[in-house]
């Protein structure tokens, strides 16, 4: 009954479907124009848009021209358009404080945010998933139980005790790390520490639980009856399947996550967007802020597609699904 | 090559979970030789299938052999290391699970999941997976080896999982429960496989089921567990035909299949013991009608009866030590029904909205779960819907109890469309009652066992005393001690769940009971129960019942006609016995013949079942038809009046004179037990 | 088949644990001092004493906790402080809970267009991060109490939300609503009966839970200067008004950062408990785990 097949290549699969691609991007399209409908309603809730935009100390001339530069004697639908339009081409009015246009003062504060944030999220990710995985495989009951415990009371630090202890340590008692500015990857390293432990206890917790959840899985039986050796079951079988809850996890805490980075930048006064908006919130320079708030509404569901397209390649079932 | 491939002695297994030690199983021996399939049958918790993972090294955290030998192949297992062991299990022993939708990893694809099993690297590996695939039937192979287990259907998934199980060429094959998630036409197939690897390969074959009829037909020797132990082992034939142990003896007559459908079933009564805490003598003797105060004294040792059987019991079944009759108030089949239709459903169809467009939110793809259904339902019979899952049976039954609605169509409830009712609607809701599928998400958890039977009472507006009155006579019409009145639905079983729905139902004086598949998830003997209470109160109260199931055993046993589904048409409608005896529609031949342990011959179902999202254009059964001309392909076959009250929707039904012929040929090939059945 | 052995549903195991009772007790304690805050603490908040300003903490006099910058004492303040935090979190997690719970069975129950519409509302509403949110909204419509509340509130009630209509929706899909619906029971009754009873033992875990996250976002707008504004005394506040002095006297800042610890902790620890004594652990596990 058998025969052999011809020596060919696999039928290619890609790793996700274009039309799962399509129909996430217009939920990406959707959730923009959403977040940016609300940054609109906002702008109009404390009133007059254009006297909120210009400084206190500024003529009624000055106003006038805001208001006609921006469409704020517009109706407010065209507004609306306006509006959209404006952020697409990352036109503000510009930064009282500064002076110069809020997008510049923006994109040249971007790239220390998506260090921290890079650095912290993977520190957070490797230390959650290790924590995890020991909790749930490891031989002595010291190494299961100790670092999750410990892991379980850091989950309820806010981030403000934790930064404050930390600065307080390292660079106050011990004096080996600056506690605030931005420069030098010895800055970097506080604020990465703070953010990837405020991170890792939800990691590690989702992904013990989920390694539990799987391990009772049927599949995980059949692996084992086929002769594969307990530790390519548990590595293969076991934790690479449990790490698509995690995935999950990660895209329902980005929100969560990105808060803990602005209140992190302004504890150690890193100079990335968070700190910006907040000083500019502080000082009035509302344009700073409706553009940063505008910017990151944007890069936040971005990056939220790319953890959906992440997990449709980690979890086929997912792919299908539109 | 002489001597068994799996010899198993006094095989004691240790559960240690967090509700303290439990023997799982206790002491049990068999062998199994090249070739052979040994069927273990039994309920629930009787331990088969720890027995079987025993021996495959599969058992969950906390199990743990505690006494007995293993041998597989001549070797025992004990005198290997712990991971000589496991690699001497993984290439004697391949392994075929229940469930084949969660048996694969949804993470891999079936290719990856075939080369871990193999020694082999690359292309090579590609090449032999493909070869495996091809083995068990895959259609293109090649192609396969990057789908995803979840692009897969049941029975192709099942197919994977047995290659996995060949593929290192074992000698012993375990399959636990194989076919007990799959439909009954892909059942046949799966089964039909294993039996010609095992012919083909001199594979030793170990069926794990619940399910008497399928052992009937593919074991050569059965062995029966009850509560840990085997009860009685000898070749299929004879423990079928003439039980030894009383508890064997119950099992038989609780499967509608092994009593003729004039007479009443004679289920055991009860239920069987915990395993945390057996009974002290023999297990079996709380629920034996047969015991003495001896049988509670010790465990019977085995014994071996005069035709080489094992058994274990003091008061074996002779013709003089038989068991008693039936009680005498479950009777059995109702005179003929009425012709007056209580309800009727007008060329009734429901489709679901599958997606709808991005934009403009129009339906994209839908599933017509039902197609253009016209049925009726006199009063006082019994009609059963029997059809492969997706044909749409259920959704009928919810569209006839009004909790569904039809998206063309209408149902008629006594000569009034449900929508003109009226003032009348009040009654109907009451007249037409149903009982659940699942026992355990019909009863909110929330609520005693009194409330759940009296709540539509309360929506009367009933006074709280008088309900639980009323709960407590319905209570004792379903057969439930009225103690467990205060109960939680967690706190009872799964038959007195049963019951529990049927009361609630009653509280409302119906008409019609619809049963959605309400025995299917019980075991054999409470199923029993369950159906001579649906009979007893059917001559109490005059009921009319409409019962859906997969099961033709059950429904051939319960009703007085037959409709037929497929794929959301009706293909045929019958009386019972003509049905059974002359199908005229070659989809319900089919299935007939598709039933373990059926006595009909007949070519089988082959392939799988088209996607209900897309069904074939003309007939829908036509992709699988073996009768298959060319007018099927696109014309659409109405549902035709043959006489006698059958009725089919086919271009070319099976006339009287063939199925008499192939009547013929059964009396002539087939015995009630079958050593081996002729597939090729 | 059905096995004679089940998970026990519904039924509620009575069973205290010792991090149940440690969490419990911690948040008994905490809302306790600050409810008794006028009674107990033997300052005014605002009281200068100014002879005394950066008095370390010292149990043989007046300021046991010392005192801060302009001379406020610490202990005082800690008491104090809060109150508004709780006042804020403790009232948003109370709308939340019940905008949440409410829209949250509603959509499951019923389903059709209400659930489309709800459900877009809710995908928009995370779309937003909260941080972001109250960034926007705090900076064009101010910042004051009711704001603080509104914030909080828009930040948590889609997640209640989206649980309690994944809950609904899995009852709605369980034969006794429509055993209920045979038996003649309105919608009404129906989600009365069936619907609420079932769904109270989730709500109750994700509303504790939710005072959490709440108070977590109130401290963290405070700490940013968005939150209470001085001179009401407000932890978030009082951890950044104390950093300019770590080096010199660190309590400041830490002890009332230790306080708002405690009560988180106290509050993960008994929403826990109460998960795991009303079963809905497996329910909230991985928080809404397909997105729709």
């Amino acid at each position: 009954m058998s025969t052999s097949a011809p020596s060919r290549k696999l039928r290619y699969r890609p790793p996700v479907t274009l039309p799962y691609l399509l129909s996430r991007s217009a939920g990406a399209v959707f959730a923009i124009w959403g977040a940016l409908t609300i940054v609109f309603l906002a702008l109009n809730l404390g009133g007059d848009p254009a006297s909120s935009l210009v400084s206190p100390s500024a003529s009624v001339e000055d106003i006038e021209r805001v208001r006609r530069l921006y469409g704020y004697d517009q109706p407010l639908l065209v507004q609306y358009l306006i509006f959209f339009k404006n952020v697409a081409t990352g036109d503000f009015p510009n930064s009282l404080r500064y002076a110069t246009s809020p997008m510049a003062l923006v994109f040249e504060r971007f790239p220390n945010t998506l260090i921290l944030a890079l650095c912290g999220m993977s520190l957070g990710t490797v230390l959650g998933l290790a924590i995890g995985y020991a909790s749930a495989f490891a031989k002595h009951w010291m190494l299961r139980e100790i670092p999750m415990a410990v892991v379980m009371a850091l989950q309820a630090f806010p981030p403000i005790l934790l930064g404050v202890l930390l600065v307080l340590a390292f660079s106050i008692k011990l004096r080996w790390l600056p506690s605030a500015g931005g420069g030098s990857p010895l800055h970097l390293v506080l604020p990465s520490l703070t953010l990837g432990i405020y991170v890792a206890p939800a990691i590690a917790r989702v992904f013990r639980t989920s390694i539990l959840d799987v391990q009772n899985a049927d599949h995980v039986r059949t692996a084992l009856a086929k002769g594969v050796s307990p530790r390519m079951v548990r590595l293969r079988h076991v934790a690479a399947n449990a790490l698509i809850p995690v995935l999950n996890q990660i895209g329902l805490q980005l929100g969560a996550m990105l808060g803990g980075a602005v209140v992190v930048e302004t504890i150690f006064s890193w100079p990335g967007i968070g700190q910006l908006a907040v000083g500019a919130l502080n000082n009035q320079d509302f344009p700073v802020v409706l553009a940063s708030v505008s910017f990151v509404a944007i890069v936040f569901v971005l990056v939220n597609l790319l953890v959906d397209i992440l997990s449709a390649i980690l979890d086929p079932r997912q792919r299908s699904v539109q | 090559m002489s001597g068994p491939v799996l010899d198993v002695q006094g095989l004691v297994t240790r559960l240690d979970g967090s509700a303290g030690p439990i023997i799982a199983v206790n002491g049990i021996s068999f062998s199994i030789g090249p070739g052979e399939c040994l069927g273990i049958v039994g309920e629930s918790g009787c331990g088969k299938t720890m027995s079987a993972m025993s021996i495959a090294g599969l058992l969950p955290e906390g199990g743990f052999i505690a006494e007995g030998r293993i041998a597989l192949d001549g070797v025992d297992l004990a005198s290997l290391s712990p991971d000589a062991r496991r690699k001497f299990r993984a290439e004697h022993i391949g392994v075929v699970f229940q469930n084949p939708a969660t048996a694969l990893n949804p993470r891999m694809n079936i290719g990856a999941q075939l080369r871990e099993a193999l020694p082999l690297r690359g292309d090579a590996a590609n090449r032999r997976a493909a070869e495996l695939l091809d083995m068990v039937g895959v259609p293109r192979a090649w192609d396969r080896l990057v789908d995803f287990p979840h692009e897969l259907s049941g029975g192709l998934a099942q197919r994977v999982v047995i290659a996995l199980a060949l593929a290192r060429s074992p000698k012993l094959l375990i399959a636990d429960e194989p076919t007990t998630a799959l439909d009954v036409s892909i059942q046949t197939q799966i089964l039909d496989l294993i039996d010609a690897f095992r012919r083909d390969l001199q594979l030793a074959v170990l069926l794990v089921t619940h399910d008497i009829d399928v052992v009937a037909d593919r074991a050569q020797r059965v062995a029966v567990m009850y509560a840990g132990n085997i009860i009685e082992e000898g070749p299929t034939k004879a423990l079928l035909n003439d039980p030894i142990h009383p508890y064997t003896a119950g099992l038989l007559a609780s499967t509608p299949n092994k009593v003729s459908p004039g007479t009443v079933l004679n289920p055991v009564e009860g239920a069987p013991p915990s395993l945390a805490n057996p009974p002290s003598g023999c297990r079996f003797a709380p629920r034996c009608a047969l015991a003495t105060a001896q049988c509670e004294l010790t465990l019977p040792a085995a014994s071996i009866a005069a035709d080489g059987r094992m058994f274990r019991c003091i008061q074996p079944l002779s013709k003089t030590n038989r068991l008693p009759d039936p009680p005498i108030d479950v009777v059995a089949r109702l005179p003929a029904a009425s012709r007056v239709p209580l309800v009727k459903s007008e060329a009734v169809s429901r489709s679901f909205i599958l997606s709808r467009h991005l934009v403009t939110r129009a339906p994209l793809k839908q599933r017509q779960a039902v197609a253009g259904v016209t049925l009726e339902i006199f009063e006082g019979e019994s009609l059963g819907v029997v059809g492969e899952s997706g044909c749409g049976k259920s959704t009928l039954a919810r569209l006839i109890a009004g909790i569904d609605h039809p998206t063309q169509g209408r149902i008629i409830y006594r000569g009034q469309p449900l929508s003109d009712l009226g003032s009348g609607r009040r009654q109907w809701r009451r007249d037409v009652q149903m009982i659940f599928q699942d026992p355990y998400s019909s009863l909110d958890p929330r609520m005693t066992i009194g409330e759940i039977i009296a709540e539509p009472l309360s929506y009367n507006g009933l006074a709280k005393a008088e309900r639980r009155k009323r709960a407590a006579a319905l209570m004792d019409e379903v057969g439930l001690s009225q103690e467990l009145i205060d109960q939680r639905p967690a706190q009872i079983s799964g038959g007195q769940r049963q019951r529990v729905g049927i009361a609630r139902a009653l509280s409302q004086d119906p008409k019609l009971i619809i049963a959605d598949e309400s025995v299917s998830a019980l075991d054999v003997s409470v199923q029993a129960t369950i159906l001579n209470l649906f009979r007893r109160l059917q001559r109490e109260r005059g009921l009319t019942y409409l019962f859906i199931s997969h099961d033709l055993n059950v429904v051939r046993y319960m009703c007085d006609r037959v409709a037929v589904m497929y794929l959301g048409k009706l293909v045929e409608l019958a009386p019972t016995d003509a049905l059974f005896r002359n199908p005229a529609h070659p989809y319900t031949r089919a299935l007939l013949a598709s039933i373990p342990g059926a006595k009909m011959m007949g070519e089988r179902l082959r392939g799988d079942l088209p996607s209900p999202d897309q069904p074939p254009a003309g007939c829908r059964f036509h992709t699988r038809c073996p009768q298959r001309q060319v007018i099927c392909e696109s014309i659409e076959p109405s549902l035709e009046h043959l006489g006698g009250g059958i009725s089919v929707a086919c271009h070319y039904p099976v006339s009287r004179s063939q199925t008499h012929k192939k009547k013929l040929e059964n009396q002539q090939t087939s015995s009630p037990y079958k050593e081996e059945r002729n597939m090729k | 088949m059905i096995a004679a052995t089940q998970p026990q549903r519904g039924r509620i195991r009575i069973g205290m644990t010792v991090p149940g009772a440690i969490g419990i007790s911690l948040v008994v304690l905490i809302v306790g001092l600050t409810i008794l805050a006028p009674s107990i603490s033997p300052f005014s908040p605002s009281d200068q004493d100014l002879y005394n300003l950066y008095a370390a903490p010292n149990l043989n006099s007046a300021h046991i906790l010392g005192t801060d910058a302009i001379g406020q004492d610490l202990l005082s303040r800690i008491l104090y402080g809060g109150r508004m935090p709780l006042l804020i979190a403790g009232s948003a997690c109370l709308l939340s809970a019940i905008v949440g719970v409410g829209l949250g069975v509603l959509a499951g129950a019923r389903g059709g267009w209400i659930d489309q519409f709800l459900g877009r509302l809710a995908d928009i509403q995370l779309a937003m991060p909260s941080i972001i949110l109250a960034l926007v909204l705090l900076a064009f419509a101010g910042v004051n109490l009711i704001n603080l509340v509104i914030v909080i509130t828009l930040a948590t009630w889609p997640s209640q939300f989206r649980l309690t209509r994944a809950h609904a929706m899995s009852l709605r899909r369980q034969n006794f609503i429509e055993a209920a619906e045979m038996g003649g029971g309105s919608t009404g009754q129906i989600i009365l009966r069936h619907y609420l009873p079932n769904v109270m033992p989730l709500a109750i875990v994700t509303t504790t839970l939710n005072l959490s996250t709440s108070l977590l976002l109130e401290a963290s707008l405070s700490y940013l200067g968005l939150g209470v504004q001085p001179p009401t005394p407000d932890w978030g506040q009082m951890v950044a008004a104390g950093q300019s002095q770590l080096g010199a006297a660190w309590w400041l800042s830490v002890a009332p950062g230790v306080m708002l610890m405690l009560l988180i902790l106290g509050i993960q620890l008994s929403g826990d408990w109460l998960a795991g004594r009303l079963s809905v652990r497996g329910m909230i596990r991985f928080q809404g785990w397909k997105k729709s």
